[in-house]
């Protein structure tokens, strides 16, 4: 090294060194280091209530959920479609979530009553009510007491849970001192992101809506589609109930899945649409998701042994809201 | 010693106390971070918004990464830029208008010189992508590497960035007569 490349180098150095200095300053305190972690275990907290309630019978059967290969459920269509299944469209041949072929484009087989209901949806959608969507669950789960949750999905993207509706102004308020405005989100997320892929769905691609929600579910895998697609088109039937849009859109990404089978039912005295998916790989294994056969909102679901009384079952009440009547307890 | 890469896992997986692990490690760094950028009083509020962003978007860390700390900077650094867009233009400072405001170290060069004002000088003459890998190198004590990480950059640009700041700096009036009264303050000691 001869001297001008000794004194650059020492030159360099110094100029860090320089800045490094500058940028100086004393260290945050312990106690506003502290702050910060509790209000990270505050939020781990709630996201574990959350998630031990947000949807016990799918979590309880999360091995079991039916996220089956697309060649057999398209197999499985030929049972199914003696239920209620008609051919009404063709989906366009679409990338897997890691950009393969899906099988499933050969011939997708979509379900009328679905469809139809879409339709009608959409058709006599209106602004909604209020800026929120409540959701009154009461689960009952195997053998145990039946047990309730509250969540609230705000259409501005943020989510809510407590255990009673009473918690919720105690929720809503905790969450807000946790963080600025959309900086704070928990479970809900990725049903929001499902809300807007049905969303999209109503009007728009269905291929490419469909392909979303796939992708949603994150797997690497394509032949687990199906499964995925319908798990998240559910939590987006739920998050979105509010939402005229979201319902027809979830609708009709539910009628391109060849392995669910809608039957006509009346749920305490009103008509009812049940969609059923058993799985041919699981043995013994159904949900079904029963909706308001005018509207399409959620009512019952259930997990269990098809044709016996089901393990699990979440009722639904759901209805607009206020997130300001919320907060102040107004019920 | 678990790997941040692993606690996060433990973390998706269902250990609460893990991701709280992974914090422990990095709360002074990126504490720090923050009050050079926006201040003492506004750092101790941002942290705790930038641990539980960090805490929803666990999933999305790429656990090929053993160490959590450029990708903790860059959530630090997108919750700044959230900050910086919400505040009145009045208020927002630039991040070198205030620096070093607490230090002088040039209070024994009788030479004239107003060393901040200089300094800061140079440094605004940089790109703000050059300042941003300057300043991660220089003050957070990060590899040019994971500067590239934080930044979301190609590891080639931050190191081009890194080389344009420094021949810049060089090169701005002033700075070599700085250096070497810098230099007699060595010699002196």
């Amino acid at each position: 090294m001869n001297d001008h490349e000794r004194n650059r180098k020492k030159m360099i150095v110094d100029e860090l060194g320089l800045v490094s200095r500058l940028g100086d300053v004393d260290k945050l305190s312990g106690e506003a280091l502290e702050r910060a972690r509790t209000a990270l275990h505050t939020a781990i907290d709630l996201e574990a209530a959350a998630e031990r309630s947000l949807r016990p019978v799918r979590k309880r059967h999360h091995r079991r959920m039916v996220r089956r290969t697309v060649g057999i459920g398209i197999g499985f269509a030929a049972a199914a479609a003696a239920v209620a299944l008609v051919v009404v469209t063709t989906v366009q041949p679409q990338a897997s979530p890691h950009g393969q072929a899906s099988s499933i484009s050969a011939a997708v087989v979509a379900s009328a009553p679905l469809m139809h209901l879409a339709d009608n949806i959409t058709a006599k959608s209106s602004a909604p009510a209020g800026d929120s969507t409540l959701v009154l669950r009461t689960t009952t789960d195997g053998n145990k007491a039946p047990y309730n949750g509250v969540d609230l999905y705000t259409d501005s993207g943020r989510y809510y849970y407590a255990p009673t509706t009473s918690g919720l102004p105690s929720a809503i308020a905790a969450t807000t001192k946790l963080g600025s405005d959309n900086s704070v989100k928990f479970r809900g997320d990725g049903s929001m992101q499902a809300v807007a892929v049905a969303i999209s769905a109503a009007s728009g691609d269905l291929s490419a809506a469909r392909a979303k929600m796939a992708d949603l579910g994150g797997i690497p895998k394509p032949n687990r589609v199906d499964g995925w697609v319908w798990e998240n088109s559910l939590d987006a039937l739920v998050a979105g109930a509010g939402n005229s849009q979201a319902r027809a859109g979830v609708l009709r990404i539910l009628s391109t899945l060849p392995e669910v089978a809608v039957t006509n039912t009346t749920t305490q005295g009103q008509p009812t649409l049940t969609l059923a998916l058993t799985s041919p790989t699981i043995p013994n294994y159904q949900e079904t998701m029963t909706i308001n056969a005018s509207t399409g909102i959620p009512v019952l679901l259930t997990g269990g042994e098809p044709g016996r009384t089901p393990d699990d079952r979440i009722a639904y009440q759901i209805s607009r809201v206020n997130l300001a009547d919320i907060s102040a307890g107004k019920f | 010693m678990a790997s941040d890469a692993e606690l996060i896992g433990c973390s998706l997986a269902g250990d609460r106390e893990a991701f709280v692990g992974v914090i422990v490690r990095h709360e002074a760094a990126i504490g720090a971070y923050l009050v050079r950028r926006v201040g003492r009083e506004a750092a101790e509020d941002m942290l705790s918004e930038v641990w539980l962003a960090a805490f929803t978007s666990r999933n999305s860390y790429d656990r090929s990464f053993p160490d959590a700390r450029p990708w903790l900077f860059g959530v630090a650094r997108n919750m700044l830029r959230r900050h910086w867009r919400s505040v009145p233009p009045e208020d927002s400072r630039s991040d070198v208008a205030e620096l070093g405001a607490a230090w002088d170290p040039w209070t024994v060069v009788e030479n004239g010189l107003d060393t901040h004002a200089m300094l800061r000088s140079a440094l605004m003459r940089l790109r703000p992508s050059e300042r941003e890998v300057l300043f991660l190198v220089a003050w957070e004590d990060l590899s040019v590497v994971d500067a590239a990480r934080v930044l979301g950059i190609p590891s080639g640009s931050a190191y081009r960035h890194l080389h344009q700041a420094r021949l810049e700096l060089r090169s701005s009036p002033g700075m070599e007569e700085l250096m070497s009264g810098l230099d007699l303050i060595k010699e002196s000691k």
